[in-house]
């Protein structure tokens, strides 16, 4: 039997949370400037959303580098969900490049704000889909109880969004000094104070979601079906119990959450080597359960599955407990 | 017209000549089977024991997540209901082998494409038996029209009450199977 889902390496879960994170950076830098914040968007936009187009093209090479037999990568074009998946994700990217262009001051169209926004909606639009798709993606496989269409797809989505923002965050407070803990950020005006400020908050209150979001799941299909309810003790307390517990729970939510907490408590403490720690721990983290939930999904047990052929020493414990058995009946029976 | 296979398992002992067959007749190396068998028990409670074999070979599903889900359409369902990977088509995503419930699938690492069970889909148009039906010793199997209500694998199915492996995952298999009495072929029981 199954103990771990092993077609789909780590490959693809980088691939799944790569080019998530680029589309939610793409999709949070939309609407930032659906909501005016010009200043913000001329210090970092440029380069959140050229980062967010490396980092799905990095998914996409990734989901390549997983194919067999990448020469013939041009049959990829069948309707369905995978089609809907690699669209979203190819348009999401072009999107953010076409979008990261818009920063660029020597470009004749820097000043054209509609055709900025048109190209951020559609970003904004294709990286909902993609970030979505993963869900659907992995229902499709009838005899893999963990994976559930719709809780997928809201746990994913919400756990992508503290990964969104910690993209940003990151680009941010790379921004913002060179003095990592010697300045709060409070004080630096490369960035606007009250945009990154909120977006600090925004990613302790979604990153706290985001740990709802995922005991929620896990405790809601693990009721389904024995193969989720093994997938589920494998995460909580099997084979997967240090990433998820350690990195995933504890340096991925906790610790971002408690370095938020106590920089949004007191203002002085909101310096970019907070950002950063609690940015790249959440990131790691994420990264890692996007893999758990790949991996533990396990397939229902075929019968008979773990045994393919009687081995000499089953045979032998079976003959040594017939035996045993008779031994105690043949008691039994002078003792009447 | 729509091919199916019925396994008794009742007559099945176990023997992996099909596996060997199906091995011969695709020239497959040693490592892969397109048609394993598995041992099942023993099962129920002492001292009514049972154990029984019990091959899986793919289940050719109506309703398969490998077709819907082929990323290139390099799985398909031919109109005899067969399913079929065209190599020429197929990328390797091993998205199939992923949605496949009943593990039929195989890697090939070398080619860099997924490969199946074939149903022997050449000797069926030659009018001949798909070789694991062919070589099984003990009658086991059984193949036919599914949609013909007269064949014989029709009137074993409903003689002996066959039915397919995990039905409530709603891939409506074309692979029926007779088990052995007590043992139960729902997802539920064999899950606990």
């Amino acid at each position: 039997m199954e103990t771990r889902q092993e077609h789909w390496g780590g490959l693809a879960a980088g691939y799944f949370f790569l080019a998530s994170m680029g589309c939610m950076m793409m999709m949070i830098l939309a609407l930032f400037d659906f909501a005016n914040t010009e200043v913000f968007l001329q210090q970092v936009g440029g380069w959140i959303a050229l980062a967010a187009c490396i980092l799905i093209a990095i998914g996409a090479l990734m989901l390549v580098a997983e194919l067999g037999n990448k020469k013939k990568i041009y049959h990829l074009h069948k309707p369905g969900i995978m089609l809907l998946g690699a669209a979203a994700m190819a348009i999401c990217a072009v999107c953010a490049f076409v979008y990261a262009t818009f920063f660029v001051s020597f470009l004749p169209w820097t000043e054209w704000l509609v055709l900025r926004r048109l190209v951020a909606a559609v970003g904004l639009l294709a990286g909902f889909v993609f970030v979505l798709y993963p869900g659907p993606e992995m229902a499709e496989a009838p005899g893999r109880p963990f994976w559930r269409r719709g809780g997928l797809m809201v746990l994913f989505f919400l756990v992508s969004i503290p990964v969104g923002l910690a993209g940003i965050l990151v680009i941010g407070a790379f921004s913002a000094t060179p003095a990592m803990f010697g300045e709060a950020i409070i004080i630096n005006s490369l960035i606007e104070l009250i945009t990154l400020d909120k977006m600090w908050i925004a990613f302790a209150v979604t990153l706290a979601i985001g740990c709802v979001a995922i005991f929620a799941y896990l405790f809601s299909v693990r009721s389904k079906a024995a193969a989720a309810a093994y997938a589920v003790k494998n995460i909580l307390s099997g084979e997967f119990k240090v990433t998820f517990w350690l990195v995933t729970i504890v340096i991925g939510i906790a610790v971002p959450l408690i370095l938020a907490i106590i920089s949004i408590a007191n203002s002085d403490l909101f310096y970019p080597g907070f950002v950063l720690i609690a940015s790249f721990c959440a990131i790691i983290g994420n990264a890692c359960f996007r893999a758990i939930v790949l991996f533990a999904g396990v397939r229902v047990v075929l019968p008979g599955e773990e045994k393919e052929f009687i081995t000499q020493e089953e045979i032998t414990g079976l003959a040594a407990a017939f035996t045993e058995k008779w031994q105690e009946k043949a008691k039994w029976l002078s003792g009447r | 017209m729509r091919w199916g296979v019925l396994i008794n398992l009742n007559k099945c002992v176990g023997c992996h000549a099909c596996t060997i067959a199906c091995q011969n007749e695709n020239n497959l190396p040693l490592d892969m089977k397109w048609n394993r068998v598995f041992k099942k028990g023993p099962v129920g409670e002492y001292p009514n024991l049972t154990s029984y074999s019990i091959p899986l070979p793919c289940m050719h599903c109506k309703e398969a997540p490998c077709v819907d889900g082929c990323p290139t359409g390099a799985s398909y369902r031919t109109q005899e209901g067969i399913v079929l990977v065209n190599e020429d088509k197929c990328v390797g995503c091993k998205f199939c082998m992923l949605v496949c419930p009943y593990e039929a699938r195989a890697y090939n690492s070398e080619k860099g494409v997924v490969e199946k069970c074939v149903l022997c889909i050449d000797r069926l148009a030659n009018g001949q038996a798909p070789r694991c039906v062919e070589c099984c010793q003990l009658k086991a199997r059984t193949y036919g029209d599914l949609e013909d209500p007269e064949s014989e694998i029709n009137m074993m199915i409903q003689a002996l009450d066959a039915k397919p492996l995990y039905p409530e995952l709603g891939t409506e298999p074309l692979v029926y199977y007779v088990f052995p009495e007590g043992c139960s072929n729902t997802l539920e029981k064999e899950a606990n």
